[in-house]
């Protein structure tokens, strides 16, 4: 049974590793390619120039 | 193909003179042969009563060298066979295409093996066990013959001219002409429905290798047909991977439903926060608008977070989103940024509207805690009292981030496609070609 696997065992392992990575980002809720920073212009919240307008103050914690 | 007439044939000493040029013929079916062809004169005669009738002569144009010389032995499936006749055939409606057979006899059994080579690769042709093959015609006008559940596609229909033949037979050869041969095909099997009036046979038929041969009996690969493409019959190198890899794919698959399924009833998507929010003039920077500060939610994480912004009130207008989700406890910050544009009018008299007055952004691998947005809008006009720049704000957890299940299901399904892609353009390129199948359903 185990022998017919012999020829696309490379095969095998690289999918269980990339399967392996699927599941932890499934449950771990995590993207497996790319990051959240859908700001493609590179600017962040409290840079000096931001989008339209001027800055912000940053840390407005409660 | 023929059927041996009695069980307890014996292979016997030469005996047979050619009636044409008086050369001794190697008989190796003595008990049950009555026809021969001799590799002298290529004259094909009956014997019968000590009588013989020449019934064709072959021309010397014809006359081939068979790969397997007569009298070979060989071992099939533990069974001892004798090489007893050659024929050299071709399809009587094409003459460029040729094939040789080659008769093994077994004494005892009641059907000859016949190996069968076109363009340098071999068939093993048998006659099946089972003779009640079923034969239907699919939605797509196809015929298919079943052997249980696998389906052997409609290949090749066609008669046959014997161009030559070489050694003792049990039958008259020349009557195979008038035989009505269909060819089914599951690749690597072959079902061969030989039809003469009323008669059905059905023979299963197997590629089989040079070296598989040699493994059968004693032969030299000099002597073989040198091989041409397109191969017919040999299976594709894919096979031995293919089946393993369907296998792996599908265990595969179900596990990516499982997980799937079981994330999905466990970390269910919901909604953790939605509120409705105005813009405010921020007097100290035109065009901004005073930053807003969300009440708290808690996240079971870890979890991705997808933040949905709408506005109905953009209008010809564009309003700029950033945020920062904040940990309550331990001030970590993730940062997003969404700009809601919503554009419309008329040319030419053709309404046309441009952006969305929606936009989500998506945060991944949020750990459990409880969080707060800090927003920070800028709108294009200043908002003043009568013209509020209001917009929604949504938070859900355990969204689905379709870019994994995607990726992941390429990932899963990319090589066996490829494998696919290949097996079927090489299965396709061996049997569907000009001269072997044109897929007519004669």
């Amino acid at each position: 049974m185990i022998n017919q696997f012999k020829n696309i065992k490379y095969y095998i392992m690289c999918l269980m590793v990339a399967f392996g990575y699927y599941g932890w980002a499934t449950f771990s809720g995590a993207r497996m390619l790319g990051d959240d920073n859908e700001n493609k212009d590179g600017h962040t919240i409290n840079s000096a120039g931001y989008g339209h307008g001027g800055g912000h103050g940053f840390f407005l914690h409660k | 193909m023929p059927e041996i007439n009695d069980n307890n044939a014996a292979i016997a000493s030469p005996g047979i003179i050619c009636p044409e040029c008086k050369t001794p013929i190697d008989n190796y079916d003595q008990p049950h042969s009555c026809y021969y062809g001799c590799h002298q004169c290529g004259t094909f005669f009956e014997y019968k009563n000590k009588e013989a009738k020449i019934l064709r002569l072959f021309t010397d144009e014809s006359r081939y060298e068979p790969a397997i010389p007569l009298g070979t032995k060989a071992l099939i499936y533990e069974k001892n066979y004798t090489l007893v006749g050659y024929t050299r055939k071709k399809q009587a409606d094409d003459d460029e295409i040729i094939w040789n057979e080659y008769a093994f006899y077994c004494t005892g059994e009641d059907w000859y093996v016949i190996f069968a080579e076109y363009s340098g690769h071999w068939m093993m042709v048998w006659r099946a066990e089972k003779q009640n093959f079923e034969v239907l015609k699919s939605v797509t006008g196809l015929y298919h013959a079943y052997d249980g559940n696998l389906a052997f596609d409609y290949c090749l229909g066609y008669r046959c001219n014997i161009t030559y033949a070489e050694g003792a037979f049990d039958w008259n050869i020349l009557d195979d002409e008038e035989l009505d041969t269909y060819e089914y095909t599951a690749p690597p099997q072959i079902l061969v429905n030989e039809i003469r009036g009323d008669k059905s046979d059905w023979f299963r038929a197997q590629y089989v290798s040079p070296l598989a041969m040699k493994g059968m009996m004693d032969v030299s690969f000099d002597t073989f047909p040198s091989r041409s493409w397109p191969a017919k019959f040999n299976p594709s190198k894919f096979y031995p991977a293919w089946k393993p890899l369907l296998r792996f794919t599908g265990v595969l698959l179900v596990l990516f439903v499982a997980i799937n399924f079981f994330n999905s009833f466990f970390k269910p998507t919901k909604q953790v926060f939605s509120s409705m929010f105005n813009c405010e003039a921020d007097t100290s920077s035109w065009g901004n608008c005073k930053a807003i500060v969300t009440p708290s939610f808690r996240v079971e994480g870890p979890a991705p977070l997808q933040i949905k912004f709408i506005s109905d009130v953009v209008d010809n207008s564009w309003m700029e989103l950033p945020a920062a989700l904040i940990n309550d406890k331990d001030g970590k910050v993730y940062e997003v940024m969404k700009t809601i544009e919503y554009y419309h009018g008329t040319d030419d008299g053709e309404a046309w509207t441009e952006g969305d007055r929606e936009q989500t952004a998506l945060i991944s691998g949020v750990p459990s805690g409880s969080y707060h947005l800090n927003i920070f809008p800028t709108t294009e006009t200043k908002p003043t009292v009568g013209n509020e720049m209001s917009f929604n704000v949504a938070v859900t957890e355990n969204t689905f981030i379709a870019r994994n299940f995607w990726l992941m299901l390429l990932l899963i399904i990319t090589f066996p496609a490829i494998q696919f892609g290949r097996k079927y353009y090489y299965e396709n390129s061996k049997w569907f070609d000009k001269e072997y199948g044109s897929l007519t359903n004669e």
